[in-house]
């Protein structure tokens, strides 16, 4: 069950019974590889490959289009499958390809997208007609905000000020007290406060909300009628003393 | 008067994700949306009318995304945000009884009382309720630039279909054109994502510049001439300018930035978790407790001990801090200036939610910072990149780097092991709804089925479910949306795929996740020219 709906949420499809191999980049030297393999599809390929020691390989190629070498073959079982893959190079051109692989050769099954992983660091190479500027460079000791909250949405995270950190151990204990001033005056009868104005139901009923500092608080409340010829007056004290 | 020797370029990207529930009366998320209203966008608004009133020269580039957008102009939200600040008023209104002999809160609860009635009648009757309306007028009124976002918000380095990144950006641009009646110069890419490719898409739509994270542009290649201080073109003819390092820390670092001076309103300590339960309860969103918007505390320090705030004080400070940034900005545009052969641009791009909402003087701050750059110095200007970009349309050709400006600097905050397992289906919605796109289609109800999968898809796309999974906040809500949207588009496709569509579900769908009503799912229609992108990205 979900906070927002009267009905359970079903659960998502484990496979689509799609063929797709999809390489996402996440940094520097990481890619996100995810793929479903259809049962028609191996039963295809296995046809073809009539070997009894076949394999599922997950190939990572590397390089540009026209250029690509194998750097590596992990063998996978999985048909439906994700996997994390460490790529040393950075700023390369990488496409991640499933195979069946037996004895007598290789089918290919599924061929991912193509990815450019990020440099990670300033580049070498220059534009000669745009010669970089040294001085301009030397104010980046660190090429981004590592460790600091510089992602937006703030709305949602922690704020990245001045959040009191969590004190170990220490045994909390804070106390506030409020004062309800409540009573009845004949309807239309004139209230105040510590001579102010304060309103009054139409039946001539009040209550007021305080907080109540420590010390003693004097309340001085006084009706005038509404002819004003007659005037009471009550002094509640309240004294607050906390040990 | 002699002329400015560099440029400031100050961004607010103003966001939120579509967090409409008109299914339950009070909602925690639509909370965000009111908060930001009354404590941001608003005293934006009224900051620029007296900017606008007293003739001062400002020039503020600002993101509003479609999402944040289109709630801003739902009539349901409207009338719940009215309601929203009626009962803070009512509960402002009990506050000043309640402090009456606290000298020290006393004058705080008026002040509360003071802004939230302010903001009602600034919003009923200045402003009709529309704040996207609002925002425009300012634009047209040459105070602010405006620029355009992705439709959803969706994080494009992880999209693997480059149709799915076509339509998140067409249908943000043409948002945008339908809102402000202009085209967009400048796009503001999701969480600064960029990946090498997606500049030829905003190529296609007009796009003429775009911000990225520091070393999304120091990457790049060949390294650029001058660093961040100047833009430079994409392959594809796009302007990226580079986020400056120094003054962003200034404001965004946790350690050292203006927000955490002890002085200034503590966010955390609010009456709904300091008073009687059943006091505040008929105020707060949840039955548990939470932010009412009224807070009393100062950051005062590292302590538990909180003192009381003083808005004079705090004031003061903000004035102080928005001198002290001025003069950094002069003493780097000054250095900036020895070396290059042209005037520097300072870009400083911040979450516009970040004024006001999570530093409370934020909005005083920068309004103390434009009046200072106007009338107290000469060595730098505010403009916009897309000024500067007229100004200086020469400049260099490289590659600029992947990057966001999210933890590390890439795609980790939204691709990491707690939220992975949503690609997989975002992938495969994407390439189901490319191929339903690619056919033509009679039958007004599955034209319908088709424009309410494309909602769904794009809003199961959002980055901010990503974020928030990883955040570790509100994780069960980004689970409940991500899997609704996926479900939702599903159960429709299936019907388009069958040639019969409930049409009940359906119109429940289109009510509830009423987003872009135009919509027309032939953006999704694979082109030549996309394909050809795709190799890219």
């Amino acid at each position: 069950m979900n906070p927002h709906s009267a009905l359970p949420i079903p659960p998502l499809p484990s496979a689509y019974g799609l063929p797709y191999l999809v390489c996402l980049v996440k940094n520097v030297n990481w890619v996100y590889v995810f793929w479903e393999l259809t049962p028609e599809q191996l039963q295809h390929a296995r046809v073809q490959l009539p070997s009894q020691n076949v394999r599922k390989v997950l190939r990572v190629l590397q390089g540009p289009i026209g250029q690509q070498q194998i750097l590596l073959d992990m063998t996978i079982t999985d048909d439906v499958g994700e996997q994390y893959i460490y790529l040393p190079q950075s700023g390369d051109c990488y496409q991640m390809e499933i195979l069946l692989v037996g004895e007598t050769g290789a089918i290919l099954l599924l061929s991912s997208n193509f990815v450019i992983t990020p440099f990670g660091q300033v580049s070498s190479s220059e534009d000669y007609q745009w010669a970089a500027i040294e001085e301009l460079y030397q104010h980046f000791p660190t090429p981004f905000m590592q460790n600091q909250a510089s992602s937006p949405q703030l709305w949602h995270i922690s704020s990245p000020m001045g959040k009191i950190p969590p004190t170990k151990e220490e045994l909390e204990l804070e106390v506030n007290t409020e004062l309800i001033l409540y009573g009845r005056t004949t309807p239309g009868a004139v209230l105040f406060i510590q001579g102010e104005a304060m309103p009054t139901k139409p039946d001539g009923s009040f209550s007021f909300r305080y907080a109540l500092p420590e010390g003693c608080s004097i309340f001085p409340i006084k009706v005038v009628s509404r002819s004003g010829a007659q005037t009471k007056t009550l002094v509640p004290m309240i004294t607050r003393e906390t040990y | 008067m002699s002329s400015p020797k560099g440029i400031l370029a100050i961004i607010l990207h103003a966001h939120l994700p579509f967090v409409r529930h008109p299914e339950r009366e009070r909602n925690l998320e639509e909370l965000w949306l009111f908060e930001a209203i009354t404590e941001t966008y608003l005293p934006l608004l009224m900051m620029f009318d007296r900017l606008g009133s007293e003739q001062i020269p400002c020039r503020i580039t600002m993101s509003i995304t479609p999402t944040l957008g289109s709630m801003l102009q739902d009539q349901l939200l409207q009338q719940r945000y009215i309601r929203h600040l009626d009962l803070l008023i009512e509960l402002s209104e009990k506050e000043i009884e309640r402090t009456r002999f606290q000298p020290q809160f006393y004058p705080l609860a008026q002040m509360y009382h003071q802004h939230f009635t302010r903001c009602r009648q600034l919003f009923v009757e200045k402003y009709q309720c529309d704040l996207v309306k609002a925002f425009a007028a300012v634009q047209e009124q040459g105070l602010l630039e405006i620029i355009a976002s992705a439709a959803t918000h969706g994080f494009l380095p992880l999209m693997d279909q480059a149709m799915a990144v076509d339509a998140q950006i067409n249908i943000g641009v043409n948002w945008y054109r339908r809102q402000f009646h202009r085209d967009p110069e400048g796009f503001w890419l999701p969480e600064c994502g960029y990946a090498p490719g997606i500049d030829a898409i905003l190529r296609k739509y007009g796009i003429k510049y775009v911000i990225l994270d520091t070393h999304g542009v120091t990457y790049s290649r060949p390294r650029p001439r001058y660093a961040t201080y100047a833009p430079v073109y994409s392959p594809a003819g796009v302007a990226f300018f580079g986020r400056d390092v120094e003054s962003s820390k200034q404001v965004w670092s946790s350690t050292e930035g203006y927000p955490g001076d002890f002085n200034y309103r503590e966010f955390y300590r609010d009456i709904g978790f300091d008073l009687d339960y059943d006091y505040v309860r008929p105020y707060l969103y949840s039955d548990q407790r939470g932010h009412t918007g009224i807070k009393y505390y100062r950051i005062t320090g590292k302590t538990a001990d909180k003192q009381p705030y003083c808005p004079h004080t705090a004031r003061e400070k903000a004035a102080e801090h928005a001198g002290n940034f001025m003069f950094n900005r002069e003493k780097q545009v000054e250095y900036l200036c020895q070396h290059m052969d042209r005037q520097p641009v300072i870009v400083a791009p911040y979450d516009a939610e970040l004024f006001g909402h999570w530093w409370f003087e934020g909005p005083q701050w920068l309004e103390f910072l434009i009046r200072k750059i106007a009338f107290d110095q000469t060595t730098i200007k505010l403009g916009t990149p897309g000024e500067y970009l007229k100004q200086y349309p020469i400049n260099q050709v490289v590659q600029p780097s992947m990057s966001s400006w999210g933890f590390n600097g890439y795609n980790e905050v939204w691709l990491d092991e707690c939220n992975d397992w949503i690609y997989r289906h975002l992938s495969v919605m994407a390439r189901e709804m490319i191929d339903l796109a690619n056919a033509e289609t009679d039958s007004p109800i599955i034209y319908r089925a088709l424009n309410q999968a494309a909602r769904e898809l794009l809003l199961a796309q959002s980055s901010d479910w990503a974020f928030i999974m990883k955040a570790g906040t509100m994780t069960e809500y980004a689970v409940y949306r991500t899997n609704s949207h996926i479900q939702q588009f599903w159960q429709l496709t299936k019907g388009i795929r069958s040639g019969w569509i409930d049409e009940q579900y359906l119109a429940q769908l289109e009510a509830k996740n009423n987003i872009f009503p135009d919509l027309d799912y032939r953006v999704y229609r694979e082109t030549v020219a996309a394909r050809t992108v795709v190799n890219i990205i």
